[in-house]
């Protein structure tokens, strides 16, 4: 019961801070005005925003991030492990190969 | 015309897909998630956690290209205060635990306590830290 708890409240933080993250980065860059210029430079002068590049931008965002992290809801698109499980494997690996030398040392 | 519109399409997707690569990459690459999964001892749900990932990733986007409206102000205050706290809190750990693993990553904090050699009181040294952003931020917040 308390694992699903923390499952919960783990993955609000998570959930939050990766918008949150992908937002600054948006907002740092000044997205929306680059689409502008954009716009300008391809359509001609006086052109007003179509909707055309935020909407396959932010297409080109889901489909990047579903093709890194290789998995979408349940089902995996190829049979490779995902870049955080082998995250998790290494960080494991180091914390068990630090207890091992530190009870070498100690004996 | 038309070729100008594909243009506009080509280039929205490819820089999607690669503002996504590096924003997911960077987030993989600084340990944020697994830590934040192993020390809850949940490191078994790491694909679930992947998956709020891309759900938060595609949400904030579209948020700040879109500009939505919600309005949630004509509720009364009990419902849309406790929704902005969590969504504050959340945010607030998640850019702790990234400012603190990208110090660690840069081998700052392990240098310098070898250094000094303040490695027993090494707690004070990281609550002090914690003090200091916090009222770094109250600061740049509020005045």
């Amino acid at each position: 019961m308390s694992e699903k708890i923390k499952v919960l409240i783990v993955s609000f933080i998570v959930l939050f801070g990766a918008a949150f993250a992908i937002m600054s980065f948006n907002e740092d860059v000044a997205v929306t005005d680059l689409f502008e210029r954009l716009y300008q430079i391809v359509l001609g002068e006086g052109a007003e925003s179509n909707g055309i590049l935020e909407f396959t931008y932010a297409l080109g965002i889901s489909s990047g991030i579903i093709v890194f992290f290789n998995h979408f809801g349940n089902k995996k698109i190829k049979d490779d492990p995902t870049p955080l499980q082998i995250k998790m494997w290494q960080y494991q690996q180091d914390v068990t190969e630090y207890e091992k030398s530190e009870s070498g040392e100690s004996e | 015309m038309i070729l100008r519109y594909i243009l506009l399409v080509i280039l929205g997707i490819s820089a999607g897909t690669l503002v996504a690569g590096g924003v997911a990459a960077l987030l993989t690459s600084v340990g944020v998630v697994t830590r934040l999964a192993y020390h809850t001892g949940t490191s078994k749900k790491i694909v679930h956690y992947e998956n709020c990932i891309i759900a938060g990733s595609i949400i904030g986007n579209a948020v700040v290209i879109y500009e939505p409206r919600m309005n949630l102000q004509a509720m009364t205050p009990a419902v849309w205060i406790p929704l902005i706290a969590v969504m504050g809190i959340c945010m607030g750990i998640f850019v702790g635990c990234l400012a603190m693993s990208l110090a660690e990553s840069l081998d700052v904090s392990s240098i310098s306590f070898r250094r000094l050699e303040i490695s027993h009181y090494l707690w004070m040294v990281i609550l002090a830290v914690a003090i200091g952003k916090f009222a770094g931020n109250i600061l740049y917040f509020f005045f």
